[in-house]
């Protein structure tokens, strides 16, 4: 909560100006029932026209006192309010940007927006509502029961002894209602998350007819929501008649007693109808008291959701003897010994024992079942995450000693789930070229990754606009795309993880004769579900549960291990003779 | 204000002309006014009459009585002045307590009817918008991007909320204050109420006035907030490819621009909603000064009474307030109704329908006499025959297994289809699958593989030419029935929050724990979903995170077995999984496929050697069919796709 607040901290000056200027305000607004006792008690009793008229001016020149410092608390509020929520957001994604992909994994991407969007906005709201409130109903309420203390210390009293009666009861109705409105808030958090999780799914949805099933689903919750909500609604009904009630008494007892002391010339009649007046006030800054509170509640739910995220520290950082000039130069890859389990994961490691070498230059393929370990395997090199035991070498020096952005500069990786960005085709190549590189190397790596052909037929060609996740290209198009905007960095290494899985037979052939070509010297590891996209690999692992289960050539392969032969006859419709290392 | 680009799904940018998904053809929306969508949200307020009753008695009755006391007030102070005495004091306040005894029980009332009604609107806007994303067609989504869809669905339809409350609630209770207020007013001076009431036009103008002002800039927050949750769920979701590339810096510049021009925005918003109340204070004690001198002077002069000014004091401030206080809650109905805009244009876009007079599949099918021998009785032309499939169909029709009755007879006649106008994805296919069949679609990337299927679910349109299953053009037959018996394995498969059970039961949800564990045996899927920690009620996680992409395509098989359906669509289906549980795999497919009309977008040799008729696409038409050996023989370019996998990239690979 504290790393939230801290954020007001810059716009505090503005956030205090304006509830002192709602002050003003406030003052403005106690001192017209003041004014008006002795235009009633001296003007209207005694006929002076002059009090009459002063006292008009006099309220008058309070009201426009009264809207400057209204008008400015409110371009002060609303100027802290939003900066406030500004560097809040900015801060929050600056954070989820730096956390590390197990941390991101364990909020979830539909949290993680939720943190960043609505529960700052509703920070933002409740900041304006406290600088507006907060300070003007406690002030107005204060100032009510000084003003009539000042008028009469009886019923100066009783006023504060019926206000703290009041405040006591509201207090209790509160405390019943903050809870269920914190569970009201949970229940909004689940709808919104199957809601979410609805618009993902939305083909598989269409394609099986289970639209009514989805919103049987939704309703139930939609249901859950509806009645907790009305149940918080229920406890809060009490507390407005209540006060209402309880003021309505106190003016009746202002009546009784003022009329008493009327009656004993202790008091004007002017004075009384003032009192009844700031008994509205109390009432209203009371009933204020309910609408702050269902604001606090979700103000803290959102608080704590947005601190949350704060505090979450990246487990993968620059090492403080990691070396600052480090770079990857030649693309040596070596793992030693390496165990890797997800953070918080249960059962077997995901990774045991791995040792492997790639030469600069030297090709790796990678074959293995489901959940083998394949992708976690690759994404230990960039240092997605940290092995747990053993350590990934690149050019012989472990990971961790060079600055993350070097690493990551040094490896290439064209990742299984394809991610486009929304904008040119332009812009996401340059994600890997840079703003300076010329079109032409643009062009020619689209080239190699099969992909200048579509976007040459497209009639916008590199500036065709695509949609959020590549939206308007098909699944092979982003593939290749997403291929040749890693080839653009020009890495030492290049991992191809699963990443022609879209591609027909011979364009992912032309995309394999193209990348020998053009990236000669530079280490590349193929995972692949295709034995084809391998087969020519200088040395192919293939990862059962997490172990190497066997590694060779594909000739070495065929000759020894029985799993892979039939796989090839499996995949490529061929019979293999034992050891027979070629195809017919 | 119709000329608000925003105002389109998807938040103003055009996805690519070229390419399968994305683009956009639907027609853009036309941005409603306010009083429509103020009129449309009273529709829904009005569907709860007997509460709105309640409220309405309610309201009423707490309002006499906010009406009614000051008077009496009035008439017991006003002995007190003239005489000093008090006569009738004790009475008069024995009346008021029971007054305002019965007044705050009025609230209560309102108050808890109030929550009900506007919870059970919320509740069934809600519902409503959520049944109606389930209708919109797939063109929608290709378009919007779902952060933006998702903040209508959340952030706006909680705006209304807001909205709907207490300050409708309050618009009622202000708007009979101020008719009671005023009938009393009357009958008490003409004169003082006139006074009184020449502030009114001057309220009524800066309120209607700020009230404008105000909507429009939350409209323009709400669309900014919505531009940048689709940013924010964009970059996260690919924050991998951000990290790989080590784009963070450049990411939080560019977020840092729109966070700007969102703070901007809500500035300005929140500005207009500051500044109100303080300009009707202004107004407001204004009229509370003229009033307090005009009631001077009058009483001075003898025209009123000393009670009657003080009582006009009273009423002026009881009329401002509901005065003052409707215009606030117009304000915050203001916003409410920019949020209930965005969502009333979900609400109005055109939804996937039947065609008129459209009947279930089945009850048209089993009205034709026979199958069609050929596609020639309904006007189309012979489907060009796979060799060895050119048997009849009624040797081939397998009694089926599925419960539709249907016998999975598919035709394509002379279909063409475009995503974008000019630029044919499709162009006149045609080709017959018998019943039980399978039907492999081969071709290269983009050549409207995906499309193609995609129009058999119709989750498109044709656009001309036809597509007949068991003789029945599925345009003309319910969207329901032609989807159920279809069993389609997607690119992608996806998975939702619950048990594995339940996923599988995604496919019939009336099948047994027997039924949903023999299909996923039927997958191969048994095995890792034993090994999980609470086997078939093990939780997965929204995304299907804690799966392998191989076990989640596993599962989507299971469920299509389960769905049993006429007709099996599989897209590219094994292409996750891995290679030792894809022979299981191709096993159980042939199981499955058996009896089954089968569409098969193909990358495997054995799906493709298997299949009775091979089609071959290339740019959207079909250049070639027929069996395997056929092809091969034929030399064309099938035999050189099929070659090509084959040859290894150089000699020296082996």
């Amino acid at each position: 909560m504290k790393r939230v607040f801290a954020y007001m901290r810059p716009h505090l000056l503005f956030f205090l100006i304006a509830p002192a200027l709602k002050a003003v305000e406030a003052v403005a607004g106690l001192l017209q029932p003041k004014i008006m006792t002795t235009t009633i008690d001296i003007g209207v009793v005694t006929g002076n026209m002059d009090v009459i008229w002063s006292n008009g001016l006099r309220m008058l020149a309070v009201a426009l006192v009264g809207i400057a410092g209204g008008l400015g608390a409110s371009v002060f509020a609303a100027r802290s309010s939003q900066g406030f929520g500004a560097d809040l957001r900015q801060a929050v994604f600056d954070k989820v940007m730096s956390l590390s992909l197990a941390d991101v994994d364990r909020f979830s991407t539909g949290s993680l927006i939720t943190r960043i969007t609505s529960d700052i906005v509703q920070l933002e709201h409740t900041a304006i509502m406290m600088q507006r409130i907060m300070v003007r109903a406690p002030l107005l309420a204060i100032g009510a029961v000084i003003m009539t203390l000042s008028i009469s210390v009886e019923l100066g009293l009783l006023l504060l002894a019926i206000s703290g009666i009041l405040l006591v009861v509201v207090g209790f109705i509160m405390s019943k209602a903050f809870p269920l409105f914190t569970q009201v808030q949970q229940r909004l958090d689940t709808v919104n998350s199957v809601v979410q999780e609805n618009l993902s799914g939305m083909r598989t949805v269409k394609a099986y007819d289970r639209g009514s099933y989805e919103v049987s689903r939704f309703d139930a919750i939609n249901d859950l929501l509806f009645r907790t909500s009305v149940r918080a609604g229920r406890t809060m009904a009490f507390s407005g008649p209540t006060v209402s009630l309880g003021m309505n008494m106190a003016t009746l007892i202002v009546l009784w007693r003022g009329g008493q002391l009327v009656a004993g010339r202790e008091l004007a009649i002017g004075q009384v109808v003032a009192v009844t007046q700031y008994i509205a006030q109390v009432l209203f800054s009371l009933s204020m008291l309910g609408f702050l509170l269902i604001n606090l509640v979700r103000a803290r739910a959102s608080a704590l959701r947005v601190s949350e995220v704060l505090e979450a520290q990246p487990t993968v950082v620059d090492q403080p003897d990691a070396d600052p000039v480090l770079r990857v130069t030649r693309g040596e890859v070596e793992f030693r010994d390496v165990d890797f389990r997800y953070p918080g994961a249960a059962g077997p490691p995901t990774l045991s024992g791995i040792s492997l070498r790639v030469p600069q230059g030297h090709t790796l393929g990678i074959l293995g079942g489901t959940s083998s370990g394949k992708s976690t395997l690759v994404s230990l090199i960039p240092r997605f995450y940290d092995v747990t035991a053993g350590e990934v070498l690149v050019d012989g020096i472990n990971v961790r000693r060079y600055p993350l952005a070097n690493l990551r500069a040094g490896v290439s990786i064209v990742l299984q789930d394809t991610v486009l960005f929304s904008g040119t085709i332009e812009d996401n190549l340059r994600w890997g070229a840079g703003p300076d590189a010329a079109r032409q190397e643009l062009v020619a790596a689209a080239e190699v990754a099969q992909a200048a052909h579509f976007i040459q037929a497209s009639a916008d060609g590199l500036n065709t606009i695509i949609g959020q996740r590549g939206a308007g290209l098909s699944g092979g198009q982003r593939q290749r795309v997403s291929i040749a905007r890693s080839l653009l960095r020009k890495a030492p290494i290049l991992i191809l993880d699963d990443a022609t899985s879209a591609l027909d037979f011979r364009t992912e052939l032309n995309l394999r004769r193209a990348l020998r070509r053009h990236a000669k010297g530079t280490t590349t590891i193929i995972i692949a579900q295709r034995v084809a996209s391998v087969m020519d690999a200088d040395e192919i692992i293939i990862l059962e549960d997490g172990r190497i289960a066997a590694r060779g050539t594909h000739g070495e392969l065929l000759r020894t291990c029985p799993s892979y032969r039939q796989l090839c006859q499996l995949q490529l419709g061929v019979k293999f003779g034992e050891g027979a290392a070629a195809n017919e | 204000m119709s000329k608000d680009p925003a105002l389109r799904p998807g938040y103003g940018r055009r996805p690519g002309e070229f390419g399968v998904r994305g683009a956009r053809f639907a027609p853009v929306v036309k941005p409603r006014h306010a009083r429509e969508a103020l009129a449309r949200l009273m529709g829904y307020i009005g569907q709860q009459r007997a509460l709105l009753a309640v409220v309405v008695g309610a309201t009423l009755a707490s309002s006499a009585v906010a009406v009614v006391a000051p008077r009496i007030v009035g008439q017991a102070i006003d002995p007190m002045i003239t005489s000093g005495q008090l006569p009738g004091l004790a009475r008069s306040i024995a009346t008021l307590a029971a007054l305002y005894a019965a007044g705050a029980f009025a609230m209560w009332v309102q108050q808890t009817a109030m929550t009900e009604m506007s919870n059970r609107t919320l509740r069934q806007m809600r519902h409503d918008l959520f049944a109606k994303v389930q209708r919109l067609p797939l063109t929608y989504f290709d378009g919007a991007a779902q952060g933006d869809l998702m903040s209508r669905l959340a952030n706006d339809v909680d705006t209304v909320g807001l909205a709907l409350g207490q300050p409708v609630a309050q618009l009622l209770s202000s708007t009979l204050s101020i008719f009671g207020i005023l009938a009393m007013m009357v009958s008490m001076d003409v004169t003082m109420t006139l006074v009184v009431l020449a502030m009114m036009p001057v309220t009524l103008f800066v309120a209607v006035k700020v009230a404008g002002w105000t909507r429009r800039h939350f409209k323009r927050r709400q669309e900014a907030l919505g531009e940048l949750n689709a940013y924010v769920e964009e970059l996260i979701s690919g924050i991998r490819v951000v990290k790989a590339f080590n784009r963070e810096r450049e990411v939080r510049e560019s977020f840092s621009g729109r966070n700007a021009e969102l703070r901007l925005v809500a500035y300005r918003a929140e500005l207009m909603t500051g500044v109100f109340m303080p300009l009707m204070h202004l107004i407001d004690n204004i009229g509370f000064a003229v009033v307090a001198l005009a009631g001077g002077l009058l009483s001075a002069q003898a025209r009123i009474t000393v009670g009657t000014a003080a009582a006009f004091q009273l009423y002026s401030r009881q009329f401002m307030q509901p005065v003052r206080e409707i215009s606030n809650q117009w304000n915050t109905v203001q916003s409410g109704l920019a949020g209930a805009e965005r969502v009333l244009e979900i609400m109005d876009y055109p939804v996937e329908t039947d065609a008129p007079g459209a009947r279930p599949l089945a009850e048209q099918a089993r009205l034709r006499p026979t199958l069609p021998e050929s596609g020639s009785e309904d006007g189309s032309p012979a489907a060009p025959r796979a060799g060895k499939g050119s048997g009849s169909a009624t040797q081939t029709a397998a009694p089926s297994s599925h419960a539709s009755g249907l016998a999975g007879h598919v035709v394509f006649d002379g279909v063409s289809f475009s995503y974008v106008h000019g630029v044919p994805v499709l162009e006149d296919i045609s080709f017959e699958a018998l019943p039980g069949q399978t039907v492999a679609i081969v071709g290269e990337t983009g050549s409207g593989k995906t499309t193609l299927i995609s129009l058999l679910a119709r989750f498109y349109p044709v656009q001309s030419g036809r597509i007949l299953v068991d003789g029945v053009d599925i345009s003309r037959a319910t969207l329901q029935s032609v989807r159920r018996n279809l069993g389609i394995v997607l690119q992608d498969s996806h998975l939702f929050s619950g048990t594995v059970r339940e996923n599988i039961r995604f496919g019939r949800l009336d099948a047994t724990d027997e039924e949903v564990e023999r299909a996923a045996r039927l997958a191969y899927a048994d095995p890792f979903i034993r090994r999980m920690p609470n086997g078939y009620d093990s939780m997965l996680t929204a995304d299907g995170r804690n799966l392998s992409q191989g076990q989640r395509q596993l599962l989507s098989i299971a469920r299509a077995i389960l769905a049993a359906p006429a007709i099996l669509v599989l897209d590219e289906a094994t292409s996750n999984v891995d290679t030792q549980t894809e022979m299981a795999i191709q096993k159980a497919m042939l199981e499955l496929m058996k009896g089954r009309t089968s569409l098969v977008i193909a990358h495997r040799l054995s799906t493709v050697q298997g299949a009775d008729l091979i089609l071959v696409l290339d740019r959207g038409r079909i250049v070639e069919r027929g069996t395997h050996r056929e092809l091969l023989e034929s030399g064309g370019h099938y035999a050189e796709l099929y070659n090509s996998q084959l040859s290894p990239v150089n000699s020296e690979a082996s």
